[in-house]
């Protein structure tokens, strides 16, 4: 027996319908057995009174299985490059099974896909028509290791506000080949090529059956090209000398990414001091004006990466006004010019990251070296770059 | 007991003189302040020979006089087959088949109360079935007056066991110049035996009916006149005097009235899984409810989802 008062409630306004409704409420639940009660609460034209007119008989829901997770389903994205905006994009809603199509109180049958990424917004879902209806929901996803970090674990959190699809097998479960058609889409660049997202099916009675992220059924097909790059001006004999990497970016760049540039085995034409000397920095200009971006950077002689703390979207957008500008780079007439390739990776699922990670390149570029005595433009504009004498002395 | 107060010889009090053996009054008197309470010991006593010219004398301590005794209800709900405490049936007649709620209803109905209670939890008397209860057992099961009872009907009582031994009278409070309304049935049993028809000694699953009444309207959701909790009293000596009555059992049920379930509302999860729950990095666990409403809906305010160790998220909104 299940008290009133030992229940929790939701309280969900729902004034006069008329029509079939279907609510849909995102929860946690870490039980195999689960009670619920759903009551309609009325209220009294004349008197305003407000009672529980209608209970409906308690339902108990038990599940214990454990879902697939070798299945495939997902967007179907191989064919585009990374921050495309693609017309009717495919999203595969079938494992190549069925389920049993709901009815009465057994109404989990249903595709989902969510994702941090929404995929869905302003857009259109169709071919589902056959099967049921799609509902588009979002949640806040708010997750910290609290109780651990109080007994001295390093505090984590993750902050996700997660979007997706519940499309509901109300007509049919013969879902074998069921694809849904997405009118536009706008796919993020931010991740790489391992697209965030994860595809599940549920069977009439809620049971998870399958589920798999995007990345194991389809990786973005491309990353992009970068061109026009613009290297610092290296020659002989620089004394930490300022040097400016202009990077005309083909996708804005809304979260951290590490920038590589490297030799192969070929040496870069420059060196730095190091960060020991406190003498050698870097720091990130959009439009020659400097952006609340940390820059931190490690290098070789064949390579030096770049890694860049992004935290706010919108501060480096895709155009030709980023750079890179590194203060201490030294050199001497030993030097040659190199081909070198640039490479612009995702740092969202790792700090390692991978082919998969990549967001755009350029390969084989040359990196000039000057092995005249000039060593570089003649001014740099550098919107807030300030340099002084303090106590100069009078002659 | 402390001496008389210094001031007691000089002062004029108003006295007044009760038998020490009405322990009622001694109770009393003990909610207020500053009352002395002088018992004069007969000269004769031996004990205190030689001091009967002199009272002695308590003070009663400061105490709230508004204090309310409480008492920890017990647990006599059924959780072996999950029947509600307390249900009524629609039935013309007594009836004791639990149904599946109080139901609003303009028709006389039988309340019917399912409980596991034991015979020691209702009563101190000797189990033996032949033993009288002096003054008689009762149970009080006290209740909103708009759960009514005509002053003309007669009350029946059907128990599930066996024909009842039980006695039931009804006294309905609906005056609004009344202190308070309420309506009050009792069971009266004199004998352990009438008791243990619906509380017996073994544990075993009983109910009774007690007819008729109409609960017309609905119960409120807020604590206000319009609630419909029950508070049951069972006591030993029910008839009095006031201070043989003993106080045995107690339980209070939350009792809400409605309408016959429509069962248009249909709910289930989607993406379940268990033992490795859901956390809502991937795909949430998702509580669906589809349905459509045929009674009464113009006057639907709200949908109303009580649950067990669900956790919500912190927001959401659903469209489509």
């Amino acid at each position: 027996m299940y008290n009133y008062n030992s229940l929790s409630r939701f309280e969900i306004s729902l004034l006069a319908p008329s029509t079939t409704f279907s609510i849909l409420i995102p929860v946690i639940s870490s039980q195999a057995n689960t009670n619920f009660y759903v009551a309609y609460q009325t209220t009294n034209a004349t008197t305003s009174f407000k009672s529980l007119a209608y209970v409906e008989p308690k339902r108990t829901i038990s599940i214990t299985n454990t879902a697939t997770t070798t299945s495939t389903t997902g967007l179907t994205v191989s064919t585009y490059s990374i921050g495309q905006n693609v017309t009717n994009l495919v999203v595969k809603a079938n494992n190549g099974g069925t389920v049993n199509t709901n009815s009465g109180n057994s109404i989990g049958a249903a595709f989902s896909y969510f994702s941090q990424w929404n995929y869905f917004q302003g857009a259109t879902i169709t071919g589902f028509q056959t099967y049921g209806t799609c509902y588009t929901l979002s949640y806040l996803y708010y997750l910290t290791n609290y109780a651990a970090y109080l007994t001295g674990s390093t505090f984590s959190s993750s902050y996700l506000l997660m979007t997706g699809i519940v499309c509901s097998c109300d007509v049919s479960g013969s879902i074998t080949t069921a694809t849904l058609t997405v009118s536009t889409v706008s796919l993020p660049a931010k991740w790489g090529l391992n697209l965030p997202g994860y595809g599940a099916i549920s069977d009439y009675d809620g049971t998870l059956k399958f589920i798999n992220s995007n990345v194991n059924y389809q990786k973005i097909g491309s990353s992009l090209t970068v061109s026009n790059i613009t290297f610092p001006a290296v020659g002989p004999n620089m004394m930490k000398s300022v040097g400016n990497w202009v990077i005309p970016l083909p996708v804005g760049l809304d979260s951290s990414v590490l920038i590589t540039i490297t030799g192969g085995v070929t040496n870069l034409p420059f060196t730095f001091y190091t960060f020991s000397d406190a003498l050698s920095t870097c720091a990130v200009y959009y439009s020659n004006v400097v952006q609340p971006v940390t820059c931190t950077w490690i290098s070789s002689p064949t390579s030096i990466s770049y890694t860049l703390n992004i935290l706010e979207s919108g501060l480096l957008p895709s155009g030709s006004g980023f750079s890179l500008v590194h203060y201490g780079m030294t050199s001497n007439s030993s030097y040659n010019s190199v081909t070198v390739s640039v490479k612009c990776y995702s740092l969202l699922n790792t700090l390692n990251p991978g082919a998969n990670d990549l967001i755009f390149s350029a390969t084989n570029v040359v990196f000039p070296y000057s092995g005249s005595n000039y060593i570089g433009p003649s001014s740099l504009n550098l919107g807030s770059f300030w340099q002084w004498t303090q106590n100069k002395g009078v002659v | 007991m402390n001496n008389r107060p210094p001031s007691y010889i000089n002062q004029t009090f108003n006295n007044v003189y009760v038998i020490t053996q009405n322990l009622a009054f001694l109770t009393y008197i003990n909610l207020f302040t500053d009352i002395y309470c002088a018992v004069l010991i007969p000269q004769n006593t031996d004990i205190v020979n030689g001091y009967g010219a002199i009272p002695l004398i308590a003070t009663t301590t400061p105490k709230n006089t508004l204090t309310i005794t409480t008492s920890n209800s017990q647990d006599w709900s059924d959780f072996v087959t999950n029947t509600n405490p307390l249900v009524s049936s629609t039935s013309t007649a007594s009836s004791n088949t639990p149904g599946a709620s109080l139901l609003s209803s303009s028709s006389y109905q039988s309340l019917i109360f399912s409980f596991n209670a034991l015979f020691s939890s209702v009563s101190n008397f000797s189990t033996n079935p032949s033993t009288t209860i002096t003054n008689n057992w009762g149970m009080m099961i006290m209740m909103n007056p708009n759960i009514g009872f005509d002053s003309n009907a007669t009350v029946t009582i059907k128990e599930s066991i066996a024909t009842s031994l039980l006695i039931p009278s009804v006294t309905t409070v609906t005056n609004v110049s009344s202190y308070n309304l309420y309506t009050m049935i009792t069971l009266r049993g004199s004998t352990s035996g009438a008791l243990q028809t619906s509380f017996q000694v073994a544990n075993v699953k009983t109910s009774f009916g007690v007819y008729p009444f109409r609960v017309n309207p609905f119960s409120s959701i807020y604590s206000d006149s319009n609630n419909m909790d029950f508070m049951i009293a069972t006591v030993d000596g029910i008839d009095g005097p006031l201070n043989k009555m003993k106080f045995i059992g107690y339980f209070m049920i939350n009792g809400f009235s409605q309408s016959t379930p429509t069962t248009t509302i249909k709910m289930g999860f989607v993406n379940y899984q268990y033992p490795s729950p859901m956390d809502g990095s991937q795909v949430p666990t998702v509580l669906r409810i589809k349905g459509t409403i045929s009674n009464n809906a113009s006057a639907l305010n709200s949908l109303v989802v009580f649950f067990d160790k669900l956790t919500p998220f912190f927001s959401n909104m659903q469209s489509g």
